[in-house]
């Protein structure tokens, strides 16, 4: 994360109905929330969004400089997949060196390093979110509930934000009723990360 | 920035919204169209919600929904409308009419891309396309100043001296649908900065003499001065007021940083790295916010560059411009918008007002990411080298130069024209 401009860019990968959006304005809320980012932009990708279909969301969260930059995030220094099926050699190639990746994977950082064949240095971490929530039957209009869940495992993985401010972050944009569940769910989720230092 | 507690993070649209609760609106009237559904979604909540006390018309198309809003402001209402690209197009005729009828409506454009082909995404034309129907015209980089120029534009075309409608711009996608941190500020403080609108019944105060009124037509009679009498006096005060609104603008800026804060520039431009500038980026709103770390990349580079990020666009500050550049040897213009057959708007527009300097800089005008093409730092950086030498052989091309094009990888074999 030593971006000459200390922002560190952050993009989501999903597919429509996963709740990609929502999951980039959580990640900002916590950011800005944790005390240790003084400003933070979240967007979409500029496209029309379809259920299923593979959509994007960013973050940009920065500890010191205002965000400027408006530009589309090609290389980001994490990468958050909630759905395997949509991940590409491109997406893990274009996460900077030092970066993360965040997956929602029934495989193991060792597997998912070798099954993909990663070389660049990244941290990766895994949660088998879908087995998280078929256990718990978690599904809203039958689409399995990753978004909050990962956001967890992100804790785990990115030690600037904390799950403390990442519950209060769900309860914030989610509402109390809600937010008091999906926060359990990302707390829930956040122990069973996986992690693999480069 | 002060603590966490005072500030929200929301889109740019949802930062307009909030300023027309703050400006307490009195009738909103608007058609949905992407990227700007979300304003009126958000006032829709605001007024079920108890939060807002105002009348949303709902209308069958933009042309219904300003039509609507110029007869509420002709009551003497506070209204509000908002709209982007085809919408603001089917708009054009009812825009001349409101300011025919000197009403200070506010409209905010999130301005995107027009047809065809087909594109929701941002660009500059639309907002460019509607400057000579007689509105104020302003734009913004981030969605605090969305929030914080929609009070002001209140205060702007409101004021006995001016009576203009006024534009208040932002990027479809990248303001409209980003979010950002936005410091909403307490009703009973915008209250004070805000009053009540009073409405213009003293024709006196705008230049018009009685029996010419705005918003009644006068009758249609053959007299000795035309058989539209006044409409040429009428159409002269409506320009005179705009010229002069540019001072209303820097007072009703200034008096908004005094009281909350918060300022952009002068009011009229705002600059970044520019004190001992010689060469300039000259931009508005998404081009300009990016074009800050073009700057920043440069004068690493030891490049004695600023950005010059113009906030008013109608009235155009010309005085304020010729002052500015006075020294300067080079400016770039970067235009998200093209007047076809001839060159950016923004560009053109600056040319002229610089015509009748001393000293007349070089300057080099780009078109850049319409329909949404991204706008890349590194492109932006090549076309500021490539405008240093040219600037240093003082040679012009006459062709326009687009930065970004994707030519070879969409296979558009077109061959160039000679």
């Amino acid at each position: 994360m030593s971006d000459v401009e200390e922002i560190t860019e952050i993009a989501i990968f999903g597919r429509g109905g996963q709740g990609c959006v929502l999951a980039s304005q959580i990640i900002v809320e916590a950011a800005y929330l944790s005390g240790n980012y003084k400003d933070v932009v979240a967007f979409p990708s500029f496209g029309a969004e379809r259920r299923g279909a593979p959509v994007q969301a960013f973050a940009r969260i920065s500890k010191n400089k205002k965000i400027w930059t408006r530009a589309q995030i090609q290389r980001p220094d994490i990468a958050i997949v909630l759905d395997e099926t949509v991940i590409t050699p491109d997406i893990i190639k274009n996460i900077k060196e030092n970066g993360i990746l965040i997956i929602n994977s029934e495989k193991t950082p060792e597997e998912l390093k070798n099954y993909y064949n990663i070389t660049n240095n990244i941290k990766i971490a895994s949660a088998n979110i879908n087995k998280f929530c078929i256990e718990r039957d978690l599904y809203l209009e039958d689409i399995p509930i990753v978004n909050t869940p990962i956001l967890g495992v992100l804790t785990k993985a990115l030690d600037s934000i904390d799950l403390e401010s990442m519950i209060k972050a769900i309860i914030k944009v989610m509402g109390i009723k809600k937010g008091e569940f999906n926060s359990s769910l990302a707390e829930e989720a956040a122990k069973l990360t996986m992690l693999l230092n480069f | 920035m002060t603590s966490v507690e005072e500030y929200q993070i929301m889109t740019g649209n949802h930062a307009a919204a909030n300023a027309c609760k703050g400006a307490r609106v009195q009738v909103v009237a608007a058609y949905p169209i992407t990227p700007q559904s979300p304003v009126v979604e958000k006032i829709s909540f605001f007024i079920e919600n108890g939060e807002l006390n105002a009348r949303m018309v709902r209308v069958e198309s933009e042309q219904s929904a300003l039509t609507a809003c110029v007869a509420a402001s002709a009551t003497g209402v506070r209204v509000y409308t908002a709209t982007s690209s085809h919408g603001l197009l089917l708009m054009y005729e009812i825009l001349c009419w409101a300011a025919g009828n000197r009403l200070p409506i506010v409209m905010n454009i999130a301005m995107r891309s027009v047809g065809a082909p087909w594109s929701v995404w941002t660009d500059h034309q639309d907002a460019f396309t509607v400057r000579d129907t007689g509105w104020i015209q302003m734009f913004c980089e981030d969605n605090q100043e969305i929030y914080d120029t929609n009070l002001q534009a209140y205060r702007i075309a409101e004021d006995p001296s001016v009576y203009v409608p006024t534009f208040v711009n932002y990027d479809g996608y990248i303001l409209s649908h980003t979010s950002m941190l936005v410091k909403l500020e307490p009703q009973k403080k915008i209250d004070e900065f805000l009053p009540p609108l009073k409405h213009h019944l003293n024709l006196g105060d705008m230049n018009i003499v009685k029996g010419v009124c705005p918003v009644t037509t006068p009758h249609i009679v053959k007299r000795e001065e035309g058989t539209a009498p006044g409409y040429y006096e009428f159409r002269y005060s409506l320009q005179r007021s705009i010229e002069h609104s540019i001072n209303k603008v820097k007072e009703v800026h200034d008096l908004f940083a005094e009281k909350f804060g918060r300022s952009y520039g002068n009011g009229i431009y705002k600059t970044y790295r520019a004190e001992d500038a010689e060469m300039y980026i000259f931009a508005v709103g998404s081009v300009a916010s990016e074009s800050r770390l073009v700057i920043d990349k440069l004068r690493e580079k030891g490049i004695k560059i600023g950005l010059i990020s113009l906030k008013l666009f109608r009235p155009f500050p010309t005085k304020y411009l010729r002052e500015l550049f006075k020294d300067a040897k080079l400016i770039v213009v970067f235009d998200r918008d093209i007047g076809y057959g001839y060159e950016g708007i923004l560009c053109y527009e600056l040319k002229s007002a610089l015509y009748q300097s001393k000293n007349r800089p070089f300057i080099k005008g780009y078109i850049v990411g319409l329909g949404g093409r991204d706008i890349i730092t590194s492109d932006l950086i090549e076309g500021v080298y490539r405008a240093i030498n040219l600037g240093k052989k003082n040679e012009y091309s006459e062709q326009t130069e687009f930065i970004g094009l994707k030519l070879d990888e969409l296979d558009f074999l077109q061959k160039e024209v000679k």
